[in-house]
């Protein structure tokens, strides 16, 4: 016969272990959740190439992750998610974003040559560079896709400054932004809600 | 009065159990290929670490902290957005000879590395990257 102290005791010892193992199960319950709702929007990076051996490269990083992790990096000429940019090689980065973010649409560059074409326009509230090689055989062909709001959001940072953080934030919906292609290899670097780049 | 011994070891037992389930694991293996090679396999319970991390000198501590005071409240932002993705493949890049994968796998960051000189697979509870960081800044300089 167990006495009502004892079955207390037992009582308490039951309830501290069903608590326990409540307790163990939150996390696994909280993982599940996490895999049912997806708000992210993803950045992938694939790189194939098509030798035998080649190289794989596949990098998928939510967009949410980079925006919070960005500001607490303090390293060169990156700080709080904004860096800064200089004159490089005479060009003034930011007034040339500047001027393409307040000119009409239209084709800023376009070069035909014997060994490659480059076109670079302004066209549906995207910025777009197209090249293409034909030298020795290559068929490098690469296309870049900015959307114009992702430059505004770039200059509005202060003077020699670009806001990387509010650029990411401007990235909306499932958007093409890199894809390099040659013989040999493929690149692309793209936007979408899946967390794997399949 | 033994059965109530056992009954209390049992419980103690139990709690102590679910206590380090939840917590997860620690888990670190290396494997060099060549001739004589190491083999080194480690599985701790991911609660022991900071526990573990009292026990050491506070000197090393400090020397730990200095270093890594920079990184640390990238490691503690990242640790925390990382914890709240689902399960993913993160990175995964091969090359000729090599192959690095890190994917997140329920609440823990799992990295493996293969080569031919060594095959090394580290995984570990992102709370407890948070817990770690959080006890360096506390003897950080800047605390």
């Amino acid at each position: 016969m167990i006495s009502p102290l004892e079955q207390r005791r037992m009582f308490a010892l039951v309830t501290a272990l069903l608590l326990a193992s409540t307790a163990a199960q939150v996390p696994i319950a909280a993982g599940r959740a996490a895999q049912g709702t997806q708000p992210d929007r993803w950045l992938h990076v694939r790189v194939d190439n098509q030798e035998a051996k080649g190289e794989l490269v596949r990098i998928n990083l939510p967009l949410s992750f980079a925006e919070k992790v960005l500001p607490t990096i303090k390293h060169d000429k990156l700080r709080n998610g904004k860096i800064t940019v200089d004159q490089a090689n005479g060009v003034d980065l930011r007034a040339l974003l500047e001027a393409v973010r307040t000119t009409k649409d239209g084709e800023f560059i376009t070069v035909q040559g014997t060994t490659g074409d480059v076109r670079v326009a302004k066209q549906g509230g995207y910025l777009l560079v197209h090249a293409r090689e034909n030298k020795d055989g290559s068929k490098k062909r690469v296309e870049v896709r900015v959307p114009l709001t992702v430059v505004d959001a770039l200059l509005s940072a202060g003077n020699n400054e670009l806001d990387l953080v509010a650029g990411l934030r401007a990235l909306q919906g499932d958007t093409e932004l890199v894809t390099v292609k040659d013989e040999k290899s493929t690149v692309r670097i793209w936007l979408d809600s899946r967390s794997t780049s399949d | 009065m033994l059965g109530k011994v056992m009954l209390g070891l049992a419980g103690t037992t139990a709690l102590a159990g679910a206590f380090l389930v939840q917590q997860g694991t620690v888990r670190v293996s290396v494997d060099e290929h060549r001739a004589n090679g190491r083999h080194v396999h480690l599985l701790v319970p991911a609660a022991l670490v900071p526990m573990g991390m009292r026990f050491v000198p506070v000197e090393n501590l400090l020397d730990a902290a200095t270093q890594a005071r920079l990184f640390l409240p990238t490691i503690r932002v990242a640790s925390a957005e990382l914890a709240r993705l689902p399960d993913c493949d993160l990175v995964e890049v091969q090359d000729v000879n090599k192959y690095v994968k890190i994917t997140k796998r329920g609440g823990s960051l799992v990295i493996d590395v293969q080569s031919p000189e060594e095959t090394v697979h580290v995984s570990f509870p992102l709370r407890l990257t948070d817990r770690v960081a959080a006890q360096l800044e506390s003897v950080g300089p800047s605390a």
